[in-house]
Formats: structure tokens, sequence, C-alpha cells
């Protein structure tokens, strides 16, 4: 029994380099199945036609082509950046530590208490930038973020000592 | 050509019947302006497969393993009818641009 063209070995070579550019940008495997089948039936109605395989799959696009056709995957697509969220537990950490000093010292000067709104200000936004440093722990950013926030918290015992 | 218009292209060479992979591109080879390449076609076949627009099924084929044939679905055609009427306005609308006093755009 004659072998189809695409069982051919050059047909398996290219269908693998398609497989592995696929693979590389993160294509789905459903998409991958179909896009494979669609290549096999190609070179075998191509092979059939032309009776050379090798000619058949100069016909076809380059691999590369196939793994650029597709959109990324929607989870890297969607994701904000980590530096980006790195940047953002930093900026939380310190706001929280500028104005919830800032609302606490200017509340006590002024006669109004402040202290207690300058210490939720303070936790909350510590809170939020530790968060955020454990999203973005990969960069530099989000761990400085999140090591601030946490020495900050862990301080912070001593913050309502001052506010009182 | 955009990405919307192979959609496009796509879903209407489905229109009067199933077909595989190969032989949609056999399809639009002839036509002007309508020539694609396997890596434009296939990955838009699988990506319209997986929204339920089109379905396929695997059938013996005559020159090797089965084939995958894909139609279009109920959703696959209204979506059709809107890309269609939609390019239809454009084509409008643009045709008004350029000859603002044909006398099919008078009110």
């Amino acid at each position: 029994m004659t072998l189809p063209p695409s069982e051919a070995p050059e047909a398996r070579r290219y269908l693998d380099q398609v497989a592995r550019a696929l693979h590389r940008s993160g294509a789905d495997p459903f998409d991958r199945d179909a896009i494979l089948d669609g290549l096999r039936e190609q070179i075998d109605d191509l092979g059939a036609d032309l009776g050379d395989v090798v000619e058949a799959i100069q016909r076809l696009d380059p691999p590369h082509r196939f793994g650029a056709a597709l959109p990324p995957p929607p989870t890297t697509a969607l994701a904000p950046p980590l530096h980006t969220l790195g940047a953002l537990s930093l900026a939380s950490c310190m706001l929280g530590l500028l104005l919830g000093v800032s609302i606490g010292v200017a509340g006590g000067l002024v006669g109004v208490s402040g202290g207690e709104a300058g210490y939720v200000l303070f936790f909350g936004a510590q809170l939020l930038a530790i968060g955020l440093g454990i999203a973005s722990v990969k960069h530099p950013l989000g761990r400085g973020g999140l090591v601030a926030a946490a020495l900050l918290l862990s301080s912070s015992l001593v913050l309502p000592t001052l506010f009182a | 050509m955009r990405k919307g218009v192979v959609e496009l292209v796509v879903l209407a060479a489905l229109t009067h019947g199933e077909a595989y992979g190969y032989e949609i591109l056999q399809r639009l080879q002839p036509l002007e302006g309508m020539a694609m390449t396997e890596s434009t076609v296939y990955p838009v076949l699988a990506r319209l497969t997986r929204q339920g627009l089109l379905s396929s099924r695997r059938a013996p084929s005559p020159k090797g393993p089965p084939r995958r044939y894909y139609q279009l679905t109920p959703d696959g055609r209204q979506r059709l009818d809107a890309m269609w009427a939609q390019l239809q306005l454009l084509h409008d609308g643009v045709d008004a641009l350029i000859h603002p006093n044909h006398e099919e755009h008078r009110p």
C-alpha cells in the first residue's frame, strides 16, 4: 500500500516545523490540530496532483508564518505588564506612607483627630502595595514594593502611638 | 488583508456548501484580490470553528487521511449577513463622499 504524500519524510519534517512554530506562539491545541490537518490535506492533494511531494512543500508558506498568523494568547494580551504592577506597588507604598503620616500629623496640629484616618490610609495602602508586589514579584520594582510595604507594615505598630 | 475581511471572505466561501481547507483556498484563488495562502486561512478557519461560527466534521478522502470539512453554522450565517450589510453601508458611505451629487444619495 502506498503512503499518502503527507506521510513522506519531507512532509513530516515540514509539519513538525509548523507544529513547533505554533507551539512557540502559544497556539491553542484545537487551532494547532486544525491547522496541521489542513496542511496534511493540502500536501496530499498537491503532492498527488504534482507527483512530487518536495515541490508540493516548496509551494507552501514557511513554518514561521503560521505562528505569526495567530494572535498572542489572551492571558498575556490582557495581563498588565509586570513593571506596571511593580511601579504601582512602590507608588502605593510611598503614597500611603506620605499621605498617611501627613494626614495624621496635620490632624494633630489643627486639633482634629486625623490619627485614625491617617493610620487607615497608611495601612490600606501598604496592604495594596503588598498585593501588587506579590503579583509582580518577578520584577525588581514589584519586589521593591513588596519588601518596602512589608517593612513599613511590620513597623506600623508604633504609628498609632505617634498619632495618639 | 485585514483580519475582519479575511473572516468575511472565509465565511462567504462557505455560503454554498461545506469545503475542506485546501478546497477553500482553491475557491479563492481565481478571484481577483481574494487570493490568500494557507498560513492566513487555516488559522482563521480554526478560530471561527472555536467561536461556533463554523462546524467541522471528518470525512474519508480518496487522496489520503480523512479530511476536515467546514460549514457555516446558523451563528456563522448571521455573522456573515451582518458583516456583509456593514460592508455595503461602508461602500455606500464612501461612494456618497466621492460622488456627492449622485442621484442615488439624494434623500
